[in-house]
């Protein structure tokens, strides 16, 4: 990113030669994010982050079904697990243009049934969300066989859904091909995995064009307006190269560690995991722990004492503890629950030392009670 | 032909493109660097590494804040300048629109015809969303035009906008007079300005009178990818990126923590050396000025001598297109613009110009050099010597042609 901060500056929309510098960098970067993808590079849409790049699309499909017919009420199908940032843009679009939406629910596991959500379609649906992983439990949504249902479904009623797959948690731990997903907008987020904040990116199938969110300028091909953020996008860009010819072993690295962490919370009174067993369909860094008996804060601020640093919840919607509303999808403990994500930085000895400093803690905090 | 060294370009080169986007300052660049590296993790979090990353978010804000002369919680940090002004104009009308009762009685929006295009977009999206709206006009020097602004004024009137300094032109808005004139014929109105173009050349207190401000980072020596939207307390205003609740809930998305340490530092600089910088840049423009003036002929000045910033010389020229002009600029070492950077790729004549009435002579003819901290005196020579050159060329090239005969 430096060079890009302190010596190549210029607008990539300049003609001069210092705009062709910065506009070469930013396509670089466009090729490297959408060869991490498996999708075009002229798919892919620069936004200012994941939730920009959410916001944009649900906006977008909605609007785009309102021009196409506009006395027709949208409708809109989404999973109940979806992240935030797609689940209140959905709320909001609906009460701002009318409407409706179906939520779909999901099984214990934090899996959703392709045929539930196929069967929520109807003829004036305009979008379907639907991510391909979770960002709380690691669920790794079947996301080929909804889409296949998703559009049997739409054929037989005449609906022309959008599907946006949401897969901000995924890309960079897990391998994404977006093409062969057959989806027609997705969402990725740069600071998931090793880019910086402040850069994200908006899958937009060849062919297909929506209405824009941000206006007032034709960058990114008239999609997103505002001057892009090259040094970002280039952070952006090596980031995404750098997981692409290192996916398999981080991605072995990170389940190693996980494993590690989930058997020995297995032993420990109280703890339950939560998620998927199956391997297949869990993100390899992430896993969510509920504790039975003790709130989750306590135990946050006890583990950072400790120099261990947990969530709880996504991290979006904690600036309060609320109850997870993915927990509650999966009718687990919604109040209690920690969240242990690890990624390129992290150590065997991080994952190591976490089963017994949570176990220290729970007995300290026990304790405390009695 | 050698190949000029780009990785210290604005030494080799002459970076007349300011008010595009200015180099960032080396101290910012350091210190966004060390954010990048240490501030890494999500400050919604509740562990150290996120109430570390959410301190120096919240440093930043009260930075900011106490530069502008705000307080800390009207400071809302955006994706940057273009997503501010969409903020401001949609996030107050959507409140408007949204509800049935105010709709029918307060949908006015008023914004002067010389804006950005990242306000006139959004306000002609809300035109078709029910909004009343209506471009207020300016005069021949680019200044608005008071008396018919107050015409288009009512009761009705829930939203305004007059940037503070245009970004073609440079020309500062007279935003107290603007002030007064839309509290006695709108109160219910929210008063917005696009000030980012102002902070290296006005002191804030001029812009911040105004109930919404934007602010950018890239043009005050700070990254892109940031901008500030100061909402004043008493402004209602609804998100147009949701899901996540940061920023007070007008805001949605993990905040670009080392953005916005470099952002504060970068405003804070540019408010530390604003009347030194001034001063020097002022100089620089004036002799670029009487150097092109003196050098090339049929050429004109667009704007007011006595209202336009000291980083603009705003020029036009007859008997060329802007376009070619740039590439034998940039060939020659040069970086200029014609008009607006977000226009760019566009072809049509400014629409600033075009509201100025500038004579059809020139209007095809913009070239804006903006100047700013880093420009020097090499630079500005360097572009009075290549300029003749350029300009003489292209007009040789150009041949006369009688308007072609039509028959019917």
């Amino acid at each position: 990113m430096l060079p890009y901060l302190r010596d190549h500056y210029a607008d990539p929309g300049r003609l001069h030669a210092e705009g062709l510098t910065t506009r070469v960098a930013l396509e670089v970067a466009r090729e490297q994010v959408a060869g991490l993808l498996g999708v075009r590079p002229r798919e892919i849409v620069f936004t200012s982050g994941g939730t920009e790049a959410a916001n944009t699309g649900v906006f977008g499909a909605v609007a785009r079904a309102v021009d196409q017919s506009p006395e027709r009420a949208t409708h809109i199908v989404a999973s109940a697990i979806e992240h935030s940032c797609v689940g209140d843009s959905i709320e909001s679009v609906v009460a701002q243009r009318g409407g409706a939406s179906s939520i779909v629910g999901c099984d214990a596991e934090g899996l959703i049934d392709p045929q539930e959500i196929a069967s929520a379609i109807r003829p004036e649906t305009a979008l379907v969300a639907l991510q391909l992983a979770n960002h709380e439990v690691g669920s790794v949504q079947p996301v080929h066989e909804a889409v296949r249902a998703i559009r049997a479904a739409a054929k037989e009623c005449g609906a022309t859904p959008l599907i946006l797959c949401d897969a901000a948690s995924g890309v960079g731990h897990i391998p994404v091909d977006l093409a062969a997903l057959d989806v027609d907008l997705a969402i990725i987020s740069a600071h998931k995995f090793g880019g910086p904040k402040g850069a994200g990116a908006m899958f937009v199938r060849r062919g297909l064009r929506i209405p824009p969110l941000m206006l007032g300028g034709a960058q990114e091909r008239a999609r997103r307006a505002g001057l892009e953020d090259v040094a970002a996008m280039v952070g952006f860009g090596v980031a995404a190269q750098q997981v692409a010819t290192n996916l398999e072993n981080e991605s072995a690295a990170n389940f190693a560690q996980t494993d590690l962490i989930e058997k020995y919370c297995n032993g420990i009174e109280g703890v339950t995991r939560v998620g998927p067993l199956d391997p297949a369909r869990r993100l390899p860094h992430v896993l969510c722990i509920t504790i039975n008996d003790v709130e989750a804060e306590p135990v946050l601020l006890a583990l950072d004492a400790r120099g261990i640093a947990v969530h709880s919840g996504s991290a979006c919607s904690s600036e309060v503890l609320e109850p997870s509303p993915v927990l509650l999808a999966m009718g687990a403990e919604a109040d209690r629950s920690l969240r242990v994500s690890v990624g390129w930085s992290t150590t065997l000895a991080d994952a190591a030392a976490f089963g017994p400093a949570l176990e220290a803690v729970l007995r300290d905090l026990r304790q405390l009670r009695r | 032909m050698e190949t000029p060294d780009r990785s210290r370009p604005y030494l080799e080169r002459a970076y007349l493109d300011h008010a595009a986007s200015a180099p960032l300052y080396p101290e910012v660049v350091s210190v966004m660097q060390e954010a990048l590296l240490e501030l890494h993790a999500n400050p919604t979090g509740m562990h150290s590494s996120a109430r570390a990353a959410k301190t120096a978010l919240e440093e930043a804000r009260e930075r900011i804040a106490t530069l502008l002369g705000c307080l800390p919680h009207e400071v809302v940090f955006t994706g940057g300048g273009t997503e501010s002004d969409n903020l401001a104009v949609k996030g107050v009308m959507r409140g408007v629109l949204g509800d049935a009762i105010a709709r029918g009685d307060l949908s006015g929006v008023v914004v002067s015809v010389i804006e950005h295009r990242a306000m006139i977009a959004p306000a002609a999206r809300l035109a078709s969303e029910g909004a009343r709206v209506a471009f207020a006009p300016v005069t021949s020097e680019g200044i608005i035009d008071l008396d018919r602004l107050s015409a288009l004024l009512d009761e009705q009137t829930a939203f305004v906008s007059v940037m503070a300094v245009n970004n073609e032109i440079g020309t500062r808005q007279p935003l107290g007079e603007v002030l007064s004139l839309v509290r006695e014929r709108s109160p219910r109105a929210a008063l917005h300005t696009d000030a980012v173009q102002a902070p290296m050349w006005m002191d804030p207190k001029e812009f911040m009178l105004c109930d919404l401000v934007t602010v950018t980072g890239h043009k005050v020596g700070g990254p892109r990818g940031i901008g500030v939207l100061v909402v004043r307390d008493g402004v209602k205003l609804v998100a147009e990126i949701e899901g996540g609740g940061q920023e007070r809930g007008v805001r949605a998305g993990t905040p670009d923590v080392a953005a916005a340490v470099a952002l504060a530092l970068a405003l804070e600089i540019t408010v530390a050396r604003r009347d030194e910088t001034a001063t020097r840049v002022r100089a620089l423009r004036d002799r670029l000025i009487s150097g092109v003036i003196a050098s090339v002929p049929d050429v004109v000045l667009v704007g007011s001598d006595s209202a336009r910033v000291d980083g603009f010389a705003p020029f036009a020229l007859a008997g060329i297109e802007s376009e070619s002009l740039l590439v034998l600029l940039d060939r020659a070492g040069v970086d200029a613009a014609a008009g607006s950077s977000c226009a760019s790729g566009a072809t049509e004549p400014s629409h600033v110009l075009t509201a100025l009435g500038v004579d059809p002579k020139f209007i095809g003819g913009a070239l804006r050099c903006s100047l700013g901290w880093s420009t020097t005196a090499d630079e500005v020579d360097h572009m009075i010597k290549v300029l003749p050159e350029a300009v003489n060329r292209l007009r040789a090239l150009r041949v006369e042609r009688p308007a072609a005969e039509v028959t019917l």
